[in-house]
């Protein structure tokens, strides 16, 4: 499969992946009490600080069939993450958590707390409220999520390289490719996939600021 | 008839400035960080302690009181969005809050409309309203609540788009869809033009009347409280500091009116509960003053 085709499957499939449980980790940090949230709040916003390799140093020893955990998955269910597929969106998953929870947290937090208790006292339950209520009044923050998201895993470099490595059509990515074509001095092929994402991300940006900035002006 | 006694306390930090402006006198040139102290943090708890306050159904109770005196808290309370620390909440024999029991806001027959309207800005004002319905409640209530407040011509707008007292309208008709047996307002007239706030108080009137509702409301407006309350109570630093029928200029000091009968020969029957650590209650009447000691309850006036 081809570099690009590749790089857009694992950010659609990420993105899809972490949009329910993003929101979920979103919901439960901004309006649930549990003393456990600080823990939570560091593990969404390690991946900020961390560098990509360090993630996928250790990704990289979890995933392994000697490891505990790679050894359980391999006799258990015959999967294998290393250099795989869905290894490869594991390793995204947690690498984008936090441009996903981020965006979601602040929606959340902007949002009146008596649009959700006025709910509530219509009778409705907690999942009526945040389906019918939150959800919707939530959507520019859902957008800028989903495209950060997307975009962030379109950059990914440092994670894929450590558990994905380089095969074509399972873990050459863009971003890879573009790092191999200039290993081997094919500086054409490198300007052309770098031109190609950088436009494509400077595109995708400015439909998010134009569809939020006017959902501020009808506001 | 919803009766409560509550205890609520919510710790708050504050911010207290430090008064250390005569240790550093203006024309003191070197700036000395040792003893530029802005102030510290100092725990605020603001406690909430009604006791013993029964409200009957067809009647309007108005709470009233300073800002910060405990009266918005007091309807948060009762309407399970806020727990209160200990004490009963009850209406008639089904227990709202005790010590076993917290009753979610869903399961209270109470509506609740909020200062801030707190509407749903994605839907439109009809769907507002049908947001509220019962899962198999006939729709008809909707046409009705829309017809008298209103907003049958704004049915179809956005409530971004209406004005403040029209979005009050909304959020008065919403809260009545449910026909709860109990309904909290919070400052629910004040952004009202003093015509609409005329129908809407007879209304409301009509609505205790004829469908046995309760209503307590916080309001500051002396108009409303004479001419629409039943009750008014009188809120100060989260405790109750009056409790009397609006028209009356009877005032406690130190003790609280809990009810007050009115027979046909003109007797006035009070109820007076005095604070514990006090022996006797001053009762106001215009310029007369009566001392009641706790031994000697019943009065003729």
């Amino acid at each position: 499969m081809h570099p690009f085709l590749l790089t857009f499957q694992l950010a659609s499939v990420t993105t899809l992946l972490l949009l329910p449980t993003g929101l979920a980790i979103a919901y439960w940090l901004t309006y649930g009490r549990s003393r456990w949230r600080p823990v939570v709040e560091v593990v969404v916003t390690l991946p900020l600080v961390l560098p990509p390799t360090v993630l996928g140093f250790y990704l990289l020893l979890a995933f392994s069939p000697e490891s505990w955990f790679g050894g359980w998955l391999l006799r258990t269910f015959d999967v294998r993450l290393l250099f795989s597929f869905p290894g490869l969106v594991i390793g995204s998953w947690l690498y984008s958590l936090p441009f996903m929870v981020q965006p979601l947290r602040s929606g959340f937090e902007q949002l009146p707390r008596s649009l959700r208790e006025a709910a509530w006292v219509l009778g409705k339950s907690p999942w009526q409220t945040f389906r019918k209520v939150l959800l919707p009044n939530l959507r520019p923050a859902l957008l800028t999520a989903c495209v950060l998201t997307f975009a962030h895993t379109v950059g990914e470099f440092g994670v894929v390289l450590m558990i994905g490595g380089n095969i074509p059509g399972v873990s050459r990515v863009a971003s890879i490719a573009i790092y191999d074509e200039v290993e081997s001095l094919n500086y054409s092929l490198a300007h052309q996939y770098s031109l190609i994402l950088l436009l494509l991300s400077v595109a995708v940006l400015l439909v998010v600021y134009l569809i939020n900035g006017r959902q501020k002006i009808v506001r | 008839m919803l009766s409560f006694d509550l205890m609520f306390r919510r710790d708050n930090f504050e911010l207290v400035l430090a008064n250390n402006s005569e240790e550093q006198p203006h024309n003191q040139s070197s700036f000395d960080y040792q003893s530029s102290k802005v102030g510290s943090l100092q725990r605020q708890s603001l406690p909430v302690t009604i006791s013993e306050v029964k409200v009957t159904r067809g009647t309007i109770t108005i709470v009233t009181g300073a800002s910060g005196s405990g009266k918005t808290t007091l309807l948060r309370l009762l309407a399970g969005l806020e727990t209160p620390t200990s004490g009963t909440i009850k209406d008639d024999d089904q227990i709202y809050y005790d010590a076993h029991t917290n009753l979610p806001p869903q399961q209270r027959d109470i509506g609740f409309v909020f200062q801030d309207y707190a509407l749903f800005p994605h839907l439109s004002v009809e769907k507002n309203l049908r947001f509220a319905l019962h899962d198999r409640q006939p729709d008809d209530i909707i046409h009705e609540l829309l017809d008298t407040f209103e907003l049958t011509n704004l049915k179809e707008r956005k409530p971004p788009t209406l004005s403040g007292g029209q979005q009050q309208r909304v959020a008065l008709a919403r809260a009545l869809v449910r026909q709860p047996k109990y309904l909290l307002l919070d400052e629910p007239l004040s952004a009202l033009d003093s015509n609409l706030r005329r129908r809407l108080s007879s209304y409301l009137k009509s609505l205790v009347e004829n469908r046995k509702m309760a209503i307590i409301m916080v309001s500051h407006d002396q108009e409303e409280m004479t001419k629409l309350a039943d009750r008014v109570i009188e809120l100060a630093d989260g405790k109750v500091i009056s409790d009397s029928p609006p028209n009356s200029s009877l005032r406690t000091e130190s003790g609280t009116i809990l009810q007050t009968k009115l027979d046909q020969d003109g007797t006035i029957e009070l109820t007076i509960k005095i604070d514990t650590d006090q022996s006797t209650s001053r009762l106001k009447a215009g310029d007369r003053v009566l001392v009641v000691s706790k031994k000697e309850i019943s009065s003729r006036n």
